[in-house]
């Protein structure tokens, strides 16, 4: 059993190159976050290593330790793996850990028939690590198999991935993630189909927010928050611009987020008052949804969400954060205008 | 699990296994310490994924059973311990190990023996046997030559050939080669050629560094894995993948010049040189200068930094052939006139840009090549 939900085009190439026997000595999985990619990485780690009929059969030894991650021919390099000690945490995946994969990579596999290496995160490795790994990448030993992971390969060494089998991973239907959370129990209906809207096709986003009600807890004050604000005047837009631009020079993603939530709730506005409010992503939000969108015009709120997006953007290409914020607090446009 | 042992026993068993315990690694569980009871005697094991080595301590078993603890923490509680009977207990519920020990009492949580990598069994490929001083002497004589760094993975290994009743160790990093040749004690069925990790030879040879009984090895080039059977200790290791180069045209020939010199006076002369070669890219000179009728040969050996100075030894030595010139690494040189136990090193030379050959006088199984450095005379 493949673990992984949908992503039937990468499982099928996959499928077809382990059945030839002509698997790929490395794999670049590239998709959003939350999106599957580990979960297919530890699905093809298994399909190599599994000493059941059908591989991945999921139940015998090798599957189960590779599940709950205690294969010793299976590892796992990112951020935080690997202790270095003194815990603190890395800005980047560093060539003593390339070093490291590269040392054990020339040693047969311990217990299984492969050994496979997962780099989490591959974008963030440093560029001397890259070039580092890259002879390994491209010809490793024998039943060694790299799977690197990333959610943005634009930024990766042209030279890393033209080493690897690139395999695209998309988002998911909502319906397909709704389907998922209620056939795996893992919530009640209602909120399945909240958490099927909220996560954007990307399920494991959905499953980490339905074992952790704090994501949507503070999904609820950012809502609190916008609708503070924009009901407010321009001294506590101000005043939350400022409070945004110090949180972004902590947590850049932090910001990122209260604008992706922005983006969802004005383009919901729009959904709504052009009447195709079943499609909206804040479905437990529609009457204030509705109440709102009766104080704005379609054009206001089009114009807010290229501000948004711009304000996005911009951040994303280092201006001033605080200045950014502020533009767009200016531009949250005045009710009434109908 | 119940058993008890002695403090002393236990206290050795951890300090063998614990080399092989994972420093920095993936997989949480290699940091621990696998206790087991084998029928009557407690077993140890630990591996990093790379080697494994498993010891047997004797115990009172009674009642079977295995779990794994953080080794560090053991080995630091056991090693602080007074000499006498420690009694081990563990509870199956709770995963915890108890320790009591005199008026000690401890208790460690530990993670289920089943997740704990399984140590490799070497089964088929070649067996045979080696005398423990043989041993001893052959890797202490190679393994420092081996690559430390990952460029040339199978450079990071030992050679080791099997073939008659002759091993051939031999280890390179690109600027030496050392080989080595010592017998078995038992001839083996067919040519195997493997590549052990140096790492794990050096970890061989602190353990047999107190034993006397033959090792017995067991090598299985297909699963990649060499067993080495010591007295109540086994050591596991992964054999590197790749094929080591062919050395054997790298030993030059001939030569032209041959220099007999004390190891001693040689080494000691190196090392002062070396100290001021630091600055200048270790490069130690050497001049060998044949005797006449009334005078003996000479070796002069110098080294010079341009800002801080330099300086010049001379030994005797029994030169036959032309003068020569020549100038090496200062560590690789004292690298190798370290290990050597002979009183005397026979060096071979050519011309300045030809490799240097070291070899002790009275022995013809070792060898050590030594590329020189290009140097203005």
């Amino acid at each position: 059993m493949w673990q992984v939900v949908g992503q039937s085009r990468a499982v099928t190439l996959l499928q077809r190159n382990l059945e030839r026997g002509s698997i790929a000595h490395a794999y670049l999985l590239v998709g959003p976050p939350h999106v599957g990619k580990m979960t297919l990485a530890l699905d093809l780690a298994r399909a190599l290593n599994c000493q059941g009929a059908e591989p991945p059969c999921g139940s015998c030894d090798a599957c189960q330790k590779i599940a709950g991650g205690k294969h010793a021919d299976v590892q796992i390099t990112g951020l935080d793996s690997g202790g270095n000690g003194n815990n603190k945490p890395r800005a980047e995946i560093s060539i003593d850990q390339v070093r490291e994969m590269q040392h054990s990579s020339n040693l047969p596999p311990f217990e299984g028939r492969h050994k496979v290496f997962v780099i989490d995160g591959a974008e963030l490795m440093s560029n001397e690590a890259a070039n580092c790994l890259l002879k390994t990448l491209e010809e490793p030993s024998e039943g060694v198999i790299f799977i690197l992971l990333t959610s943005n390969d634009s930024v990766l060494p042209a030279t890393v991935v033209s080493r690897c089998q690139r395999l695209e991973l998309h988002p998911l239907a909502t319906s397909q993630v709704e389907t998922v959370l209620n056939e795996r129990r893992l919530v009640e209906p209602p909120k399945a189909e909240l958490l099927a809207r909220l996560c954007h096709g990307r399920l494991g986003w959905a499953m980490l927010a339905a074992a952790d009600d704090n994501l949507l807890q503070q999904r609820a004050e950012l809502i609190g928050r916008l609708l503070d604000i924009t009901s407010g005047d321009n001294g506590e837009r101000f005043d939350y611009a400022s409070r945004l631009a110090a949180q972004f020079s902590q947590n850049r993603g932090s910001v990122q987020e209260v604008l992706d939530l922005w983006l969802d709730w004005w383009r919901d506005l729009l959904l709504v008052k052009l009447g195709s409010g079943d499609t909206i992503t804040n479905v437990d939000q529609k009457a204030a949804l509705v109440d709102m969108g009766r104080g704005y015009s379609l054009a206001q709120i089009r114009s807010f969400i290229n501000s948004i997006q711009a304000a996005g953007e911009q951040l994303r290409q280092n201006a001033n954060p605080r200045l950014v914020l502020e533009v767009l607090m200016l531009n949250i446009p005045g009710r009434g205008g109908v | 699990m119940k058993l008890s042992c002695l403090q002393e026993n236990l206290d050795r068993g951890l300090s063998v296994v614990g080399r092989a315990v994972a420093v920095r690694t993936t997989l949480p569980i290699t940091n621990n310490v696998l206790l087991a009871t084998d029928q009557s005697r407690l077993k140890l094991a630990a591996t990093n994924l790379e080697m494994a080595v498993s010891c047997w301590i004797g115990a009172k078993v009674e009642e079977e059973g295995a779990i794994t603890v953080p080794a560090r923490l053991l080995s630091e509680f056991i090693g602080s311990l007074p000499a006498e009977k420690v009694d081990i207990s563990l509870s199956p519920q709770t995963k915890t190990v108890g320790l009591k020990c005199a008026r000690f009492e401890a208790r460690i949580s530990g993670v289920d023996a089943k997740d704990f990598p399984p140590i490799p069994k070497v089964e088929g490929g070649v067996t045979t046997k080696v005398e423990v001083e043989a041993l001893r002497q052959g890797i202490a004589r190679v393994v420092f030559a081996a690559a430390t760094e990952e460029s040339r993975p199978v450079l990071t290994g030992v050679d080791a050939v099997f073939e008659g009743d002759l091993l051939t160790l031999a280890a390179a990093d690109g600027f030496r080669l050392a080989v080595y040749k010592l017998p078995l004690a038992k001839a083996v069925s067919k040519k195997t050629e493997v590549i052990i990790p140096a790492r794990a030879l050096g970890e061989l040879n602190r353990l047999i560094a107190e034993q006397e009984e033959a090792v017995e090895i067991m090598v299985n080039p297909d699963k990649g894995q060499a067993l080495f059977s010591l007295k109540n200790v086994e050591l596991v290791s992964q054999l590197i993948q790749g094929t080591f180069p062919n050395y054997s045209q790298l030993i030059p020939k001939s030569s032209t010049t041959k220099a007999v010199i004390s190891v001693g006076d040689f080494l000691r002369a190196t090392k002062t040189a070396s100290i001021f070669a630091r600055d200048g890219s270790g490069i130690v000179r050497l001049v060998v200068t044949p005797g006449g009728e009334m005078t003996p040969g000479k070796v002069v050996v110098s080294a010079r930094s341009e800002e801080v100075g330099d300086d010049v030894g001379e030994i005797d030595a029994m030169v036959e052939g032309e003068e020569a010139k020549i100038a090496f690494n200062g560590k690789y040189l004292t690298d190798v006139l370290s290990v050597l136990g002979e009183a005397q090193v026979s060096l071979e030379t050519t011309n300045p840009s030809s490799p240097g050959v070291l070899k002790p006088v009275g022995v013809d199984n070792y060898l050590h090549v030594v590329m020189p450095m290009f140097v203005q005379w």
